[in-house]
């Protein structure tokens, strides 16, 4: 599903946030991608999504070359990702059924399919009976949920996940990472970064640790980044 | 064909919801748009109106012999029976001082000032119709310049005069209205561009978040140029009803003008092609305003990186 080959990214002006990365991910697995704050991770999930462009080395993701991929060509290949993000990006001044319908509306799904697999999202994550409430109105819990609800209604193939539980209190967190669990469980490729390695041995699941070696004289960007898969 | 209605009824329900939650700062818009539409809407009207009034004029022949002021009445008398004699005149009428006078006086309503003048400064005028013969341009000059060789002729005005000048009066309203057009058309796509602007602007976040589950810029652009068709038919409508409006307030005190001279006189409202004009000029400017306002936009939001 996914293949990092020697990917490098170096934003303009700062350092490399990432440096010869490789590794893969199977199709329907479920990785965390581990490490400390400025390691990466959410470079690699931008990578994957094509928020970002590599400077260096070449990305696969289910099946299409990255590199090759034309801008006319991306908001078709991001239909098939799903996106959360550590603070949920919806929008707040509308109502939960027109956030999880909008990934629905861009993909030309007809509105006779639209309304079931909205319901069906929504109960998946527990927010059925919620559609007219304003996404401003709910709480970071039920806000994640929401995310989650907008990018498991289109069905993508690959969901990525930056620090979803990050700023959810300990029971809040652990309710939506069974939710993800299940998710994986259908059949979705599940990528999720995080900065707490215990999530990950808990899980029982793959773990791609971004560490980063640090030199005497502090120059990181001279220094390989090495990449450690349990 | 299912999949292409859908997205524009989305993008046009997206439209009419964000009018319904700024109803005020879009409201202004549309009077500043229909103003602007309604300025050079109303010159046109005007045009109209002057160019189907001389249209309906009989076809000006024939000329005006002004005698010199205080000529006695017997003279200008035998001057007209000198006319009418030639064989390439078909009519002559002799207007008397007097009889000018009291036409003056009875139109213009000024009896009182017309009384204290004391002597009347209308001078005899002989109007000369030309036989169909002598109604050539060379006939007719022929006659003014046997007429205005007379010592007691004070001048001679051919009719085409005045309706060359009425001619030119429509060339000036024209050029004035093409002009008027131009610059308020401007002002209607800068306008109803500068809205949509900062409509893209405020929405920014909303626009990300659409990119981040997929949506080409073809489904982020659709909503804003039907905002600015909507600006465009709003505004429109608005200018339809304020010149009508004049034109029937005016309508009333003109009919009584021109029944004071003789005339018969009506305002013509707009008829299909006027509002064909006017809505398409409107929504067409409009969409473009939105056009090139999201084209500059959406290019310098974060896009998907080349």
């Amino acid at each position: 599903m996914i293949r990092f080959d020697r990917v490098s990214k170096r934003y303009a002006g700062h350092r490399e946030a990432i440096a010869q990365l490789s590794f893969e991910v199977a199709d329907g697995e479920m990785v965390f991608i581990t490490g400390r704050s400025g390691a990466g991770k959410s470079t690699v999930l931008a990578l994957m999504a094509l928020l970002e462009r590599p400077t260096q080395g070449q990305i696969w993701v289910n099946g299409e070359h990255l590199n090759r991929l034309r801008a006319r060509a991306i908001p078709r290949f991001r239909r098939q990702i799903g996106l959360l993000f550590q603070e949920p990006r919806l929008l707040l001044e509308r109502t939960v059924l027109d956030n999880v319908l909008l990934p629905l509306l861009v993909a030309d799904v007809p509105a006779r399919e639209r309304r079931s697999r909205v319901r069906a999202a929504l109960e998946q994550v527990g927010l059925s009976g919620s559609e007219r409430a304003l996404a401003c109105h709910l709480s970071s819990g039920e806000r994640t949920r929401l995310e989650l609800a907008r990018a498991i209604v289109a069905r993508p193939v690959l969901l990525l996940a930056d620090e979803p539980t990050a700023s959810l209190d300990k029971a809040t967190a652990g309710s939506v990472l069974e939710l993800l669990h299940n998710v994986n469980q259908g059949g979705v490729t599940l990528v999720l970064a995080t900065h707490d390695p215990e999530l990950a041995r808990a899980s029982g699941r793959r773990e791609i640790s971004l560490d980063r070696a640090e030199a005497a004289a502090g120059d990181l960007a001279t220094l390989p980044v090495i990449a450690a898969v349990r | 064909m299912g999949k292409w209605i859908g997205r524009h009824v989305y993008a046009l329900g997206a439209s009419l919801r964000w009018v319904g939650q700024h109803s005020g700062g879009a409201f202004l818009t549309v009077i500043a748009l229909g103003i602007a539409l309604a300025l050079p809407f109303a010159l046109g009207m005007l045009l109209l109106n002057v160019r189907a009034d001389t249209a309906r004029l009989p076809p000006p022949l024939g000329l005006s012999v002004y005698l010199k002021p205080g000529l006695p009445e017997q003279k200008a008398k035998e001057l007209a029976s000198t006319m009418r004699a030639r064989h390439d005149v078909a009519d002559v009428t002799l207007i008397t001082a007097a009889q000018a006078l009291q036409d003056f006086r009875a139109r213009s309503g000024l009896g009182g000032a017309i009384d204290a003048l004391g002597d009347n400064p209308l001078p005899h005028v002989i109007e000369i119709v030309p036989a169909p013969s002598a109604s050539s341009p060379a006939g007719l000059e022929a006659l003014r310049a046997t007429a205005i060789a007379w010592p007691e002729t004070d001048m001679v005005q051919l009719d085409r005069d005045w309706a060359r000048q009425l001619d030119a009066l429509s060339g000036f309203l024209a050029q004035l209205l093409r002009v008027t057009a131009a610059l308020l058309a401007l002002a209607l796509f800068a306008i109803v561009g500068n809205t949509i602007r900062l409509e893209v602007q405020n929405r920014r976040s909303e626009i990300e978040i659409v990119r981040l589950v997929g949506g080409s810029n073809a489904f982020v652009r659709r909503p804003f140029l039907y905002l600015g068709v909507l600006y465009g038919v709003a505004a429109a409508l608005l200018a339809w009803g304020l010149v009508t409006a004049a034109a029937q307030a005016l309508s009333g005190p003109l009919t009584q003008l021109a029944a004071a001279h003789g005339e018969r006189l009506a305002i013509a409202l707009p008829g299909p092609r006027e509002l064909g004009v006017l809505f398409g000029a409107a929504v067409v400017l409009s969409w473009l305003g939105a056009v090139v306002a999201t084209a500059q936009q959406l290019s310098r939001s974060r896009r998907p990186p080349d």
